[in-house]
């Protein structure tokens, strides 16, 4: 009775275009009406408070305010030339230097939006120039962009090692190994993508002319004379930042959210330091974006943590896993549920929601059938990758739309080559979980 | 000009307390890993501080309408269904806002009352939990702020439909 207010309020307000942190919160509240009257309402505080602050998801906050000094630094414009000079001369090189400097940015952020408008706005406009059309240069770098929250370090991984250690430890370091091989995946199956795709000759588009003179706008041609060593040495502060991300959590030196800090200060003082591009007076932009951005999600958390105390309390989620079980028993067609049922959810609402309502109902089951937390984990997360762009609610797309100033449907055109390729990578990490554990286990995590 | 300088004060509101949070932080592994001192009792405020951000933070993003949300259903919807689904939306998000102004209040002046601290440098906790309160409400005005613009751009679509449907564009594109 309770889940059919908590769900279909939930689903009601959605549909009607209500924020999902408010409709998260908003139906729980009904629902806790329902439960006990008004009085109920009085643990909606204690409940958001305690659920957000909490110093492993503090890390969210760091990594994203890393992700926008990275910006204002010019870390993330030297990737790019980096990446250019390692693979940019080929044929549908420059396509490949997205995925490129998707990959090494999503080795730093830990969110996919932010991977789509820190590189995109360089490379989609290179892309078009060199005569990929303007939906295909947007939607392969929202695709492309979505590696960041499969590559670690993961806001998405953190939240599913909050979430679901209700149900199977399992620690945040090791999922972050696990994320590695799935998103070497995501790349190669990007980058075969990519060889089929139609593209103009670019003499005819690189007309050049004042028109597309912008400063910024043509780093992504890559300086043709410049040397590889040139470029590697320009980026190599910026290419040092995942060793230090990477190599304090693995080495065991720092915990995932201390390493975020450590982040974010290494690219402070890059840019004030080394690449000299960051003015003192940008400082309060910079904490001022990074806290808007950081409370978008964070919302998110809490308004999705009073739910799930609801669900918790109802005990919900166990009679949706029994119902999911009595259904069928095989393993096989368990796994192909929580796939479909991901993609579907992952096209609605974003990441962060979507494990928060789903782990508590997707976990057991798969638990049950002998799936493996950590195969649990990538399966999730490489889907709700792929949901980032997924319409109608692709965060990516909304990006990379308003980055090319083309309309989301437009985007949406250019998007089947590469979705395709991004299923390919969910359906076999989530049926080979080999693919997951190998990493961490042989490193020992 | 009210609202310009508001909106500073929201964005100090959030930017300050994620500076000192992030100073913090680091100092304290700066301090634990080369000093060899541990600052346990820095985590009690970087986790309490996390919440003014988070507060101001998430006023800021109803200002801007950077929450995201399904909104293809309202975007493509005309005349009367959107304005009143634009009431309707508002006023859901003033529904929670409501239920964290009222009962975040009363719990902080619970804690004002008892005296609660937190644990090792005892900074009175209501200082933390006012955030609730004082971000609901100021993120109330900015939701009914954005509402009533919304609400205005669609009652006038009738009469001059070429504006209408720019400005529509221009709340879908954020």
């Amino acid at each position: 009775m309770i889940g059919v207010v908590l769900f279909g309020a939930f689903l009601v307000l959605l549909m009607l275009g209500v924020p999902v942190a408010f409709a998260l919160g908003v139906s729980a509240v009904c629902s806790l009406v329902v439960m006990g009257g008004l009085g109920e309402l009085s643990l909606v505080p204690s409940v958001f408070v305690s659920s957000v602050s909490s110093e492993t998801l503090l890390a969210i906050p760091f990594f994203i305010l890393a992700g926008v000094i990275m910006e204002y630094a010019g870390i993330s414009r030297r990737l790019v030339d980096f990446a250019h000079a390692c693979v940019g001369q080929r044929k549908h090189g420059l396509a490949i230097v997205v995925i490129v400097a998707a990959f090494f940015f999503s080795a730093i952020s830990g969110s996919g939006p932010a991977t789509v408008a820190a590189i995109g706005s360089i490379l989609i406009p290179a892309l078009i120039r060199h005569g990929y059309s303007a939906r295909h240069a947007s939607s392969l770098m929202a695709t492309a962009g979505s590696m960041g929250i499969i590559v670690p370090p993961s806001i998405a991984f953190i939240i599913f090692a909050v979430v679901v250690s209700d149900f199977s430890g399992v620690s945040i370091v090791r999922l972050f190994v696990a994320g590695v091989v799935p998103g070497i995946m995501l790349a190669v199956a990007l980058v075969i993508a990519c060889l089929f795709l139609p593209r103009k000759a670019p003499a005819m588009a690189t007309s050049g002319g004042p028109g597309a003179a912008q400063a910024p706008a043509r780093t992504g041609d890559g300086p043709p004379k410049e040397s590889f060593a040139r470029a590697v040495g320009k980026a190599l502060p910026g290419l040092l930042l995942p060793v230090i991300i990477l190599g304090g959590i693995y080495g065991g030196i720092v915990t995932p959210t201390e390493s975020a800090v450590v982040a974010a200060t290494y690219a402070l003082l890059v840019g004030v330091l080394f690449y000299r591009e960051i003015k003192p007076a940008q400082l309060y932009r910079i904490f001022t974006t990074a806290a808007a951005q950081s409370a978008v999600v964070m919302l998110i958390v809490g308004a999705a943590s009073v739910f799930t105390y609801v669900v918790t309390v109802n005990d919900i989620a166990a009679g949706v896993s029994d119902a999911l079980l009595g259904l069928t028993g095989n393993k096989y067609l368990i796994i192909l549920l929580a796939v479909i049922l991901l993609l579907v959810v992952g096209a609605f609402i974003d990441a962060v929601s979507a494990l928060y309502l789903f782990i508590p109902i997707i976990a057991p089951v798969l638990l049950e059938v002998g799936v493996d937390v950590t195969t649990i984990g990538v399966l999730m997360v490489v889907n709700l990758a792929l949901g980032l762009v997924t319409p109608p609610v692709g965060v990516n797309l909304f990006v990379a739309a308003g980055i090319a100033r083309i309309s989301l449907v437009e985007v949406v055109k250019g998007i089947r080559p590469f979705f395709v390729a991004g299923l390919v990578v969910v359906l076999l990490v989530s049926y080979v979980p080999a693919l997951s554990n190998w990493l961490p286990d042989l490193l020992g995590f | 000009m009210f609202d310009r300088r508001l909106a500073t004060v929201e964005n100090l509101l959030a930017a300050i307390p994620f500076a000192a949070v992030a100073l913090v932080a680091f100092v304290n592994v700066v301090s634990r890993y080369f000093l060899n001192a541990s600052l346990a009792f820095t985590s009690e405020l970087t986790v309490n501080l996390a919440v003014w951000m988070l507060m101001m933070g998430a006023v800021i993003g109803l200002r801007e309408g950077a929450h995201l949300g399904f909104s293809a259903l309202h975007d493509r919807a005309r005349g009367a269904v959107r304005a009143t689904m634009t009431v309707l939306i508002t006023l859901s998000i003033l529904v929670f806002l409501a239920v964290l102004l009222v009962f975040g209040l009363e719990l902080a002046l619970q804690q004002a009352e008892r005296g609660r601290a937190t644990p090792s440098i005892g900074v009175p906790q209501w200082l933390f939990t006012i955030a609730l309160p004082v971000g609901a409400l100021l993120g109330a005005y900015r939701t009914i702020q954005a509402g009533r613009a919304g609400f205005r751009t669609v009652t006038a679509d009738a009469p001059a439909a070429t504006t209408g449907d720019n400005k529509d564009d221009e709340e879908a594109g954020r």
